[in-house]
């Protein structure tokens, strides 16, 4: 046993784990503020009888690119962010409601992803990562001469602390999609609302084929069509 | 000192998957909805603050989101408010929620102690009072309890999610 405890063995373990820690990364969310642009400056903008109308899509849909709402990338889980925002000029009440923004492009309608599923695809698995952490780095370690007891140690303490990064992270990013999500609402002369609206679309589509379609409903149920 | 080491882990591992009871919520109605809401527009979600409020600001916010979320996804309303001074007296119907028990668990008590701190749970009175009127439409009892716990559930924000469910089922019961 005291050969196994040397402080070359020390060592090696803690390399490791800052190595896995380096690669894989922390289960850490922070929010990311999402920056108000002047209407002009959207990609899409119309006024119709006194509604305005502006929108963005994020194409490269990853983190990277500044005008992301999110901070993981979504290319990989294939969710596409679409801002909206309405203004309501008008005397009448208009009605906005998320699923009557449309998504397409030539072959595909795309569909919106639900509020449970985006935070699924989002969220960090605290059980996952703690087993990953806990016992998943013995193997490697025996691999560079580490007796695999050893790691589980302080694996085990990294997995502690990972369940705790994960599950306030968790949190986090439940409350990032809401806060961001846009919201049904009835908007009188001078309300305005803004906010995301998320598809699934694969990464590999094209980006210049999208075509988007808004139906707005006036109290009394006629409608008013936005098409971008 | 190996075989005990590993017979220890595989031990804590197998407390840790077979001891996670589900969370879970119980509802008990008191009063049935007496109306169609087909016919509400707009929601006020109002998680009220009695004398002696068990529950702090951050816990109503989170339960008030979460049954917006809810209701947003399966409701019959256009539109879902957070009640804040102003708009309470605002919509078509105010879901009312008093927060009259709750038992907590931190995601540090739950790491340390695991199944042996057992669960989270909250007990809430919902009432849906029809705005014009000022009568109670509906009453129910809805209690929320997150899973006895491994290390990675069982916290009181789990509690109150559940007991979001609750509330929303009894709410769109009748829509």
């Amino acid at each position: 046993m005291n050969k196994i405890i040397t402080l070359p063995n020390f060592l090696k373990a803690f390399m490791l784990l800052g190595l896995i820690i380096t690669i894989w990364g922390c289960a850490i969310y922070n929010v990311r503020q999402v920056k108000v642009i002047p209407m002009n400056d959207w990609e899409f903008h119309t006024t119709k009888s006194n509604i305005e109308v502006a929108l963005n899509l994020n194409r490269e849909f990853n983190k990277e690119d500044e005008s992301y709402p999110l901070n993981r990338n979504g290319n990989k889980k294939s969710i596409l962010p679409v801002h909206v925002m309405v203004i309501n000029d008008g005397p009448a009440e208009v009605l906005v409601k998320k699923n009557s923004l449309i998504l397409e492009d030539n072959e595909t309608q795309y569909k919106q992803i639900e509020f449970d599923d985006m935070y699924s695809k989002l969220s960090f698995s605290p059980l996952g990562r703690y087993f990953i952490w806990a016992f998943g780095i013995s193997l490697p370690v025996a691999f560079i001469g580490v007796n695999p007891t050893f790691a589980v140690i302080p694996g085990i303490l990294v997995g502690f602390v990972e369940v705790y990064n994960a599950k306030q992270s968790n949190e986090r990013i439940r409350e990032d999609i809401y806060s961001k999500s846009l919201r049904n609402s009835i908007l009188h002369q001078g309300d305005s609302v803004n906010g995301f609206i998320f598809f699934d679309v694969p990464m590999d589509k094209q980006s210049n084929n999208f075509r988007v379609k808004l139906r707005l409903l006036y109290n009394d149920e006629s409608e008013i069509l936005f098409e971008f | 000192m190996k075989p005990k080491f590993f017979a220890s882990a595989i031990i804590f591992l197998v407390i840790i998957i077979t001891s996670c009871t589900p969370a879970s919520y119980l509802q008990t109605v008191n009063k049935p909805i007496s109306a169609s809401l087909a016919s509400y527009r707009v929601a006020i979600v109002d998680v009220i603050h009695p004398e002696g409020d068990p529950a702090n600001l951050e816990e109503r916010q989170l339960l008030a989101r979460e049954i917006s979320i809810g209701l947003e996804q399966d409701g019959p309303f256009i539109q879902i408010i957070h009640a804040d001074s102003e708009e309470k007296d605002s919509g078509d119907i105010l879901i009312e929620c008093l927060i009259t028990r709750i038992k907590r668990m931190s995601r540090e008590a739950r790491i340390m102690l695991g199944i042996m701190a057992g669960p989270a749970s909250i007990e809430i009175q919902v009432k849906l009072i029809e705005q014009k009127s000022k009568k109670v439409i509906g009453e129910a009892t809805v209690t929320g309890k997150s899973s006895a716990g491994t290390i990675a559930s069982g916290t009181t924000e789990e509690a109150i999610q559940e007991a979001a469910k609750g509330v929303v089922k009894f709410v769109i019961a009748n829509k």
